[in-house]
């Protein structure tokens, strides 16, 4: 009889590996359902214009963000809330890259009168890269991009992502995705210095209060623009009051009210940002813009 | 003649003192708001009815990362309790459109939250103080009926820096006030998710 009782039960070591097994089992469900249950709005990956590099060339390298219907992420000034998308990539000795691009973002707005920038659908931030004149002793070099973002839909969600890419030396490999980056090169803002801008501006100041400056930016368009808005970049001490428009015929009349924040100090002269505007084609177009603060200065500390 | 010009010279100053006037009322500060909420427990809780005169007041939302950040560093609590025994009172607002009182008090239990976080569903009351944020930081002075400082919780919307390096906005006002001072930051940009109306 005891033997046969050994037989039918377990051992205490037996149990113990059983319950530990249904344990772990069971947490890896748990764990599973809740994963899924967490949205992924968005997901980024690290991509080239070139499939391998060879010395003193010039290339492009940028995460393309894919996001999901409903969702957003931000600009580099993300406007009331959220967060500015960030985009740092880590390069082998002797690599130098310039600063990322940004292309021309969307406005987006909620109940509370609030106002935010940024992308939805997709979009990619990138940079130039140069290599240096010898790449010594590498059959490959590997550059690490990290993003991180915030995503928001009716929830906002913390995103990270940890990027790499392997590009071998010297070879004449063809590839890379010269389409995408000339595709999102179309959607860069132009510069304020280009023949193409299509108007002429002023700007005017008045003070209106010992604290805010109201500046007059008067747009003289040289084509049909429809949907013009003003996306500023303020750095932190800097407070956005309030923008106003006024469009006229091929005239346009915007009046943005700013004042520095109590206590704090400008460190630059100008304000950056963008004229937004839909062209004539019914395309999304943007012109960098920046703004001198020569008369908030005599107010506040620059 | 010469009456018909200074009548006309007197209007014009009057005028564009309206005008200027119209246009500062985006220079100030937001307008001192009674409240009256229920909070997690079911009081109803008034902001004249406190004998506190200093109020700080929080707009949260507990889906928001920005929150549960600071919620797990207990940047709200810690500083909540240093001022308990310092005539200031700590109350939360939850302008979050679907969200419960419920939702409120699991969030009070999960962190262990003794200060009202009262139920703004509706959104009225976050809409009067212009909340755009969660979090959104408020001092009000009940006694004056004024808000003396408005914005963010401190100056590190990414939570990258040591926090024993993080300006505390909120706190810095509040020593000054305990002080018998004025606050010197009185006012500066908020961060966070938007507020969900």
């Amino acid at each position: 009889m005891l033997n046969l009782y050994s037989n039918v039960f377990l051992s205490d070591s037996d149990v113990r590996s059983i319950l530990l097994a249904i344990f772990f089992l069971f947490s890896w469900n748990i764990s599973s359902l809740i994963a899924e249950e967490m949205p992924r709005p968005v997901k980024a990956k690290l991509v080239s214009d070139v499939s391998s590099v060879k010395p003193d060339q010039t290339f492009s390298i940028g995460v393309l963000f894919e996001i999901e219907p409903g969702w957003h992420i931000y600009w580099k000034n993300p406007g009331d809330s959220g967060l500015p998308t960030k985009v740092d990539l880590e390069l082998p000795y002797g690599f130098k890259a310039d600063e990322i691009r940004w292309p021309i973002p969307i406005h987006f707005t909620r109940e509370g009168e609030i106002l935010d920038y940024g992308y939805k659908d997709s979009v990619l931030l990138w940079a130039n890269i140069k290599a240096p004149k010898h790449i010594e002793n590498k059959n490959s070099i590997k550059v690490k991009g990290m993003a991180s973002w915030v995503s928001c839909s009716e929830i906002c969600l913390p995103g990270h992502a940890d990027l790499e890419i392997e590009f071998p030396i010297d070879t004449n490999m063809t590839g890379g995705d010269k389409e995408l980056f000339s595709k999102w090169d179309k959607k860069l803002p132009i510069q304020n210095s280009s023949l193409s801008k299509p108007f002429v501006s002023e700007v005017n100041y008045s003070s209106i209060k010992e604290n805010d400056i109201e500046y007059e930016i008067l747009l003289d368009w040289n084509s049909d623009a429809d949907n013009i808005e003003l996306f500023p970049m303020p750095e932190y001490a800097l407070n956005i009051k309030s923008i106003k428009y006024e469009n006229g015929n091929n005239t346009s009349k915007i009046l943005l009210t700013l004042s520095v924040f109590p206590g704090q100090t400008l460190t630059s002269k100008t304000l950056d940002s963008l004229i937004i505007y839909t062209d004539e084609n019914g395309q999304k177009k943007g012109v960098d813009f920046p703004i001198t603060l020569n008369h908030l200065e005599k107010s506040k500390n620059i | 003649m010469k009456i018909i010009l200074r009548l006309r010279l007197l209007f014009l100053l009057l005028f564009s003192m309206i005008i200027f006037s119209f246009n500062t009322v985006n220079a100030k500060l937001v307008k001192y708001h009674d409240i009256e909420l229920e909070d997690q427990n079911g009081n109803i809780i008034k902001l004249s009815d406190l004998k506190e005169d200093i109020v700080v007041l929080e707009w949260l939302n507990p889906d928001c990362p920005f929150v549960q950040r600071h919620y797990k560093e207990e940047t709200m609590k810690s500083l909540s309790e240093k001022y308990k025994d310092k005539e200031i009172v700590w109350i939360a607002v939850n302008s979050t459109h679907h969200m419960t009182k419920k939702d409120n008090a699991d969030w009070a239990d999960k962190f262990g939250i003794s200060y009202p976080i009262l139920d703004d569903h509706k959104g009225d009351i976050g809409k009067l103080y212009g909340a755009k944020t969660t979090p959104h930081m408020y001092i009000v002075d009940n006694a004056e009926k004024k808000v003396n400082y408005q914005g963010a919780i401190d100056d590190d919307p990414r939570g990258s820096k040591d926090p024993t390096e993080r300006v505390n906005y909120v706190d810095a006002a509040l020593v000054e006030l305990t002080s018998n001072q004025d606050v010197s930051i009185t006012e500066t940009k908020p961060y966070g998710c938007s507020v969900k109306y």
